[in-house]
Order: C-alpha cells, then structure tokens, then sequence
C-alpha cells in the first residue's frame, strides 16, 4: 500500500540508518525493491516510503535523501492497537519485525540509531520508567530532555572505544498526549531524529575519512621538524663551505614541502568548513525543540553538538600545526634568503675591489700615454724647427744643427703647453 | 577493461583520482602486476641511464636513491647484509594527494604504490623480496620497505 500521509499508528520499535552513496536512487531503489518484494508489497507507483502488514504488526519503510546521504527509516508497530497506546510494549517483539528488514539494507551504515517508544502517565512516571529499564537492562542515561509532550532520552553506548560514536539508542516517554495525536507527534519526532542521524552520519563521515591523517599528524610532524633542523644546521655552517648546488637543493625541497603542506592545509579547511555547515544545520533543528532539562541530565541538544563539535576539533588543531609547520618552512626560506643576500653582497664588495683595481691601472696607463704624447710632440716640433733652421739659415753664420739643440727646450714646454690645453678643452 | 596507469600517477593527484575511479572495482591483484611491470621499466632505465651494475643489495639502493633524488620524505636508511631498508615519512605525495582528492590511501598503497617499488628494485634483481616491516596506514609511524633477494614476492605482513 503506497502511502502518501504520517501513518495513523504509533511506531514502538525504530531503526534509522544513514548510507553515503554517491548513486543514491539507484541503492534506494535496489534496496526498497528487495523489502518490498520479500514481504509481497506491491510494486505500483514510488517505493520511497511503503507500509507492510505481517501478522498483528505494521510496518513502515522508509527511504530519505538528502544530498549524498539516503537514511532509511524502518518502524514497527501494532496494528491491533492503532486507537490504544500499549503502556510499556513488549520490544521483542517489535524489535523482531525490525530486524527481518534490517538486514535486507546495506552494511555499514556512516550512522544508526534505534528509537523505542514508550506511554507514560506523567514527567514523574517518566523517571520511575527510565529508572527501572536502565537498572534492567544495565545500562545508563547520556542525556535526556523534554521536548513538547515527550521526554527524549539517550541512553549510553556500550564498549566505548576510540572510534567515533555511530550508533545511538534512544528513548521517546510520552505522557499527556491523547491517542489521537500521539501518531502524528511521534512521526514527526521520527522525521528530525532521521534529519539528525543524516547530518552525524555526514560528520563521522567526514571524520572516518580524515582519521588516518589525524593519527599519522604526530609522526609525520615530527619527522618534517627533524627535517627543518636539518636545514637550519646546514645554514649554520660557514658562508664558504655551502655551494650553490647545495642552497638549490634546499630551495626545491622546501617547495616540494610547501605545496604539499599548502594542499593539505587547504583541503582540512574544506572539509572543517564542511563540518561547520553540518552543525550549523544541526543547531537550526535543535532550536525547534526548543528542549528543556530532565532530572539533572545533559540535554540531547547540548550532548549532539557536543558529540559534533568533538569530531570537528581534530581539523582546526589539524590546520593549526600544519601552519606552524608552514611558518617554520618561511623560517628556512627567510634563512635562505638571508644567506643568499650575503653572498650576493660579498660578491659585490669583491667586484667593486677589482672595478676599483683596474681604474688605477687605467689612470696610471692615461698618465703614461700623455707622457708620451708630450714627448711625440715635441720630437714633431723639434724636427719641424729643424727644417726651418736648415732652410733659412746659411751654414757659414751658424750651425742648424746648434739651434735645434737649443729648440729641443722650447719644444717640450710647447707639447706640454699644447697637450694641457687641449686636455683641458676635453 | 585493458589496464593502463598513468606514468605520472605517484606526482599528480588529478591524475589519480581519475586511475581510481576508473579502476576501484578491478581485481586489485591485476593493478598490482601492471603497477609492478611500471615499477620494472622504470627501474631499468634508471639502471642503464646510471649505469648501475650488479644485482646485490649496494645497486637495488643505488636505483632506489636515483628515483627518489627529489622526494624529501623517503630515505635510505641503511644498506647491510643484502637487505636495503628505504623508510618514508613526513608528508608523502600519496598520502597528500590522497587527502586532497578524498581517495582511500590504503587501497592506492597497497595497489599502487608498493608494487612499483616492487618492480624498481626487480629491475636490479628480479628475486627480491620487498616487506613491509612497517606502515602508516595500519597506524605506524612511518612506511618501511625491506629489501631483500629472496624469491621475488611483495609481501604485506
């Protein structure tokens, strides 16, 4: 029978479980089609949501998505008792019916809960209730509420281990609620329990996914550090002794580091980020309880955002050391840098010794030149003076030869007097 | 399907991703013998661009140190009595590239990447062993790969 409205009947016994799948029709599907052959119901119009009868009991499958997340909800309840609410039902019963489709789902789902509903007269025969069941049943309360007319109770998990909590129990007392109303409270309970099994299955999830990088955070820091130090003693060791192949090979591993830990850091803000809408969703749900303390006890609200935010924590403290890390690498680089700027700077000071070297060279081969052309000046001139006395002078009143002797003197001054003013004009 | 990986896959992540998604429902032990094979070619022509002689344990770490020259996170820890011991920490490009597009490192590990140290040090001697003493994704510390000439076998403890 396909339904399209809260069934009229009151679930006591509940199994929610929640499947990431990224094909999430075609599992929907595969699955719901397996139950609803096995126990005859029949196949016209949508499977997302069916009711079955088997014996005195009804049955309710149900499928939800919600972005990669389908969360099955699967209630069994009484069909001979649909106008009476049974007190303290017998939950094995139920528990049985469950069970039967249960195992037609996948394995491993990211996050299951059990919900048992319960009749009650009153807040305070709540208490005796709950009292007794824990004491029979050996277990203790986590955390518990009212919310409208019930009191929503979680009991603590068994053999609590490292791993993620993803599995929960829980309790739904109601009292003051005519059997009218009780059904469609009840489901309407149901339907935010689902909505907060999606979103803590998306979180341990999230979290599953990381925990191999959360655990291996110590070593792996550890390990880059050493490295780091490292670098740091090469650093230390005087300018001369580093080459520069050395100081390029520091510069490529330190860029091999930096994009590695630039990714990682990047993809744990994605995914804290993540995280952070998943509990802001939870927090928007949990407002609309509006939940009051019971007796003392922690209220579910408080204990699901606890449990939530204790699953973000390892991606904040994650990105937290991965940019210590990060900060640490700048170090090196900045010590690189530094080294690579002295050596730079004792370059320099070496290619300016020499500039300065080879000016005095230039100078004193500038002074020799015009030395020289003083000199060729005033051999010119001397030559040409020759040439005058020769001409004008008759060799019988006084000998050329003499006088060019005598002009040699003169000569100079003259080249001297030549070079410098043409010298100074430059 | 005919199997073919990627000759870059170990430094690009994009590329990975796309090697899983194609192959994550192929019979692991396939991936491993063409990985292997990879591993193997690789190895060989490392072996004759370096010219490295022998088959003892001195020319499986020669290899093994020409491949990872540029890998800050692996290193040769020691090389004695014909076993090389080649020890990855800090933060390996698998397991970053694993992270960063969400891919299962232990399935990438353990088809991928142990198989094509495998293959590189069979290029030297195809009778070596290679054991993983230690590994990160079962919570140790760091990955440690023995090698050693036995009879030829990846062996996960």
């Amino acid at each position: 029978m396909m339904i399209e409205e809260q069934p009229k009947w009151v679930p006591y016994s509940i199994y929610i479980a929640t499947y990431h799948t990224e094909t999430e029709t075609e599992i929907r599907h595969r699955h719901l089609e397996m139950i609803a052959q096995r126990f005859g119901v029949s196949h016209a119009g949508d499977l997302n949501d069916f009711e079955f009868i088997k014996g005195s009991f009804v049955n309710r499958v149900k499928a939800i998505s919600e972005g990669d997340t389908t969360c099955f909800l699967i209630a069994a309840g009484s069909l001979q008792t649909k106008q009476n609410l049974i007190p303290v039902p017998s939950f094995k019963e139920y528990d049985e019916q469950i069970s039967a489709i249960k195992e037609m789902l996948p394995s491993g789902p990211d996050f299951e809960c059990a919900l048992k509903f319960v009749n009650v007269t009153d807040e305070r025969g709540a208490v005796m209730f709950l009292k007794k069941y824990l004491k029979d049943d050996g277990r203790s309360l986590k955390s518990a509420g009212l919310i409208r007319n019930y009191v929503l109770v979680t009991i603590q998990r068994q053999n609590i281990g490292s791993t993620p909590e993803h599995t929960r129990e829980m309790l739904i007392l109601q009292h003051g609620t005519d059997a009218d109303a009780a059904p469609g409270e009840v489901w309407a309970l149901c339907s935010d329990v689902c909505s907060l099994a999606t979103f803590s299955g998306e979180m341990s999830r999230l979290y599953s996914e990381r925990r191999l990088m959360f655990d291996q955070m110590e070593a792996s820091e550890n390990s880059t550090q050493i490295r780091i130090n490292e670098i740091l003693a090469q650093m230390r060791r005087p300018v001369d002794e580093i080459q520069s192949s050395d100081l390029e090979e520091m510069l490529k591993e330190i860029t091999i580091q930096f994009s590695r830990l630039s990714t990682l850091s990047n993809t744990m803000r994605r995914d804290r980020v993540k995280a952070q809408v998943i509990i802001r969703k939870t927090k928007d749900l949990l407002k609309r309880w509006n939940e009051r303390p019971f007796d003392d006890n922690a209220t579910n609200s408080t204990s699901t955002i606890d449990f939530l935010e204790g699953l973000t924590a390892p991606f904040a403290d994650f990105i937290e050391r991965i940019e210590a890390l990060t900060a640490q690498f700048n170090t090196v680089l900045d010590s690189v840098r530094t080294y690579l700027g002295i050596r730079q700077q004792k370059m320099s000071i070496s290619e300016q010794t020499s500039s300065k070297e080879q000016l005095v060279q230039l100078v004193n081969l500038q002074e020799t030149l015009h030395k020289l052309e003083v000199l060729i000046v005033a051999f010119y001139l001397t030559e040409m003076a020759r040439i005058v006395f020769v001409s004008l002078l008759s060799p019988e009143l006084l000998s050329a030869d003499l006088l060019t002797a005598a002009f040699i003197p003169v000569a100079l001054l003259l080249s001297v007097l030549l070079s410098r003013m043409l010298h100074g004009k430059r | 399907m005919s199997l073919t990986i990627p000759g870059d896959w170990f430094v690009n992540p994009k590329v990975l991703g796309e090697f899983y998604r194609k192959y994550k429902d192929h019979p692991i032990e396939e991936i491993r013998r063409v990985s292997f094979e990879q591993g193997l070619a690789f190895g060989r022509q490392i072996k004759g661009q370096m010219g490295i002689v022998g088959d003892d344990a001195e020319a499986i770490a020669a290899v093994l140190r020409a491949v990872l020259k540029d890998e800050p996170t692996a290193k040769i820890m020691g090389v004695e009595k014909g076993r090389v011991l080649l020890r990855n920490s800090g933060f390996c490009p698998l397991m970053t590239a694993c992270l960063s597009m969400n891919l299962p490192w232990t399935w990438l590990c353990s088809a991928l990447g142990w198989p094509f140290f495998h293959g590189l040090a069979s290029a030297v001697n195809p009778k070596v062993d290679l054991t993983m003493t230690k590994r990160r994704e079962k919570g140790a510390p760091y990955c440690d790969h023995i090698f050693e000439i036995g009879k030829g076998r990846l062996i996960l403890p």
